[in-house]
């Protein structure tokens, strides 16, 4: 008990989840804002597209965190665990989605589902770097691209991601700067310079 | 990538690299080109990031809304283990435990307060001396008591002056010469005695003596049948203690200012443990 309120947006995640499992409602509220969107959008990205599959795991995902708090090791960093448990549940969601893909009529589950929320015309319009750059990185192998992705749109460091994937940080420099070095051959056609070159 | 090479690439122009900051960017951009491709590449992705991190719809957030609230309701511990439980919670450290706080402050409090009764009772006994209290006691008792004495010492005297006089009687010389010895006794035990109203006690003796005196005539008429001796004898001795007793009484009034005097300039405990109280 402390003598002052709580300010929970100033609190460590680790400290949140002491709360939580205290059964503090406002410091999972907390933890959800921190990393609700961040992992929605990993999941889906992921999850070939999926946005409501990439929900679903989110629901999961903090499910587990509400049932379960103990599995969190204090010790650990929360961003590292979470993305850890992240990753293995898109793990096995890999190894269940190769045994559907095994007894099904061949209807090809990894297709990028289409968002509906968008307008035919912006879907049309939408070839533009985003698209470019997601199709690089399908291009990519998966050690590659999982790096790349962690590092520079999740937003995690070289440490973490090392921690999250199980590799040693210098193994996730050397895999970044291959895939770094790939994107960025591929996507030379939206270098500025290039293209008043061509003009 | 390390964070000063990606800062470098997002924030510079190829131009404006220094010597030093190209050789440590060469190994991932070592043209121009290559460098505006590499900047596009992470600003591009940390864009994409930003834009698509959306927050699940509110129903997401609703379900485990519902679910921590089943948990966690059947573990609400209610009444006496609820404020045991904030008093000591078992997750906090000690330091942070309202219990142990609050036992400090008690132990703090209950050590203190009597260190501080200890200093102004040693203060107040420094001030306050028992012995002249006792003294001003006995001197108040003395004085009560040495009125009375007196009187019948007085009275004594002149009984026996009477008996005396009755049984052998007194000369005219004797009656004559004795208020002479009377007052050379009297200037020998002033000398002794300090020099306060020399004047009043004088007068005061001599008063008494002539009354004494007086008191004696009656017996005048058979001063031939009685001896002279005994009755200067006992004046003498009458004047002598009434001289002791009043030295003693002034002495004794003395005694009493100057230990009423002691007992004004005292310094009162409370006011001490007051003023204490207030510097700490």
């Amino acid at each position: 008990m402390r003598l002052f309120k709580t300010k929970y947006n100033k609190e460590s995640d680790e400290h949140l989840m002491k709360l939580v499992r205290k059964g503090d409602q406002l410091a999972f509220d907390e933890i959800y804002s921190r990393y609700a969107a961040k992992l929605a959008f990993y999941f889906t990205r992921k999850l070939k597209h999926d946005r409501e599959k990439g929900e679903d795991f989110v629901h999961d995902l903090f499910a587990k965190l509400i049932d379960r708090p103990q599995l969190f090791d204090t010790q650990r960093t929360f961003k590292t665990w979470i993305y850890s448990v992240a990753n293995n549940m898109c793990i096995n969601e890999y190894k269940k989605m190769a045994v559907r893909s095994n007894t099904t009529n061949g209807v090809a589950h990894d297709l990028p589902i289409a968002d509906q929320n968008k307008s035919i015309d912006e879907q049309v319009t939408e070839k533009d770097f985003k698209s470019d750059l997601e199709q690089v990185l399908e291009r990519l192998d998966d050690k590659h691209r999982e790096v790349f992705v962690m590092r520079h749109i999740d937003g995690l460091s070289v440490k973490e991601v090392g921690a999250i994937i199980d590799v040693s940080p210098g193994t996730v420099k050397s895999r970044l700067f291959y895939a770094t070095k790939k994107v960025a051959q591929a996507l030379a056609q939206y270098n500025p310079k290039e293209t008043t070159d061509h003009e | 990538m390390n964070r000063t090479i990606e800062q470098l690439i997002k924030t510079r122009t190829f131009q404006s690299l220094s010597p030093e900051e190209r050789e440590q960017i060469r190994e991932w951009a070592s043209t121009e080109d290559e460098f505006e491709q590499m900047k596009q590449v992470l600003i591009s992705a940390q864009y994409m990031a930003e834009k698509s991190a959306k927050t699940p719809a509110p129903s997401v957030k609703r379900q485990l809304d519902e679910r921590f609230k089943n948990k966690y309701s059947a573990d609400q511990v209610k009444g006496w283990r609820r404020f045991m439980r904030q008093l000591w919670p078992e997750e906090q450290p000690l330091f942070f435990r309202p219990a142990f706080q609050v036992g400090v402050v008690v132990l703090l409090v209950a050590f203190t307060l009597p260190f501080f009764e200890r200093e102004s009772v040693k203060i107040a006994e420094q001030s306050y001396d028992p012995s002249t209290s006792e003294a001003i006691e006995e001197l108040r008792e003395k004085k009560r008591s040495s009125k009375p004495e007196e009187e019948k010492r007085e009275i004594r005297v002149q009984n026996e002056q009477r008996r005396t006089g009755e049984d052998k009687g007194l000369s005219d010389n004797e009656f004559e010469t004795s208020p002479q010895k009377k007052s050379e006794e009297k200037r020998t035990t002033d000398s002794k005695r300090p020099q306060v109203n020399k004047d009043n006690v004088e007068e005061n003796i001599s008063q008494q003596v002539d009354d004494r005196v007086r008191m004696a005539e009656p017996t005048d008429n058979r001063r031939d049948q009685m001896g002279s001796q005994p009755v200067s004898e006992t004046i003498s001795a009458a004047q002598e203690e009434l001289v002791d007793g009043e030295s003693k009484q002034r002495s004794m009034k003395k005694d009493e200012s100057s230990l009423l005097q002691k007992e004004q300039q005292k310094v009162e405990p409370a006011a001490t443990v007051d003023l204490l109280v207030s510097l700490y």
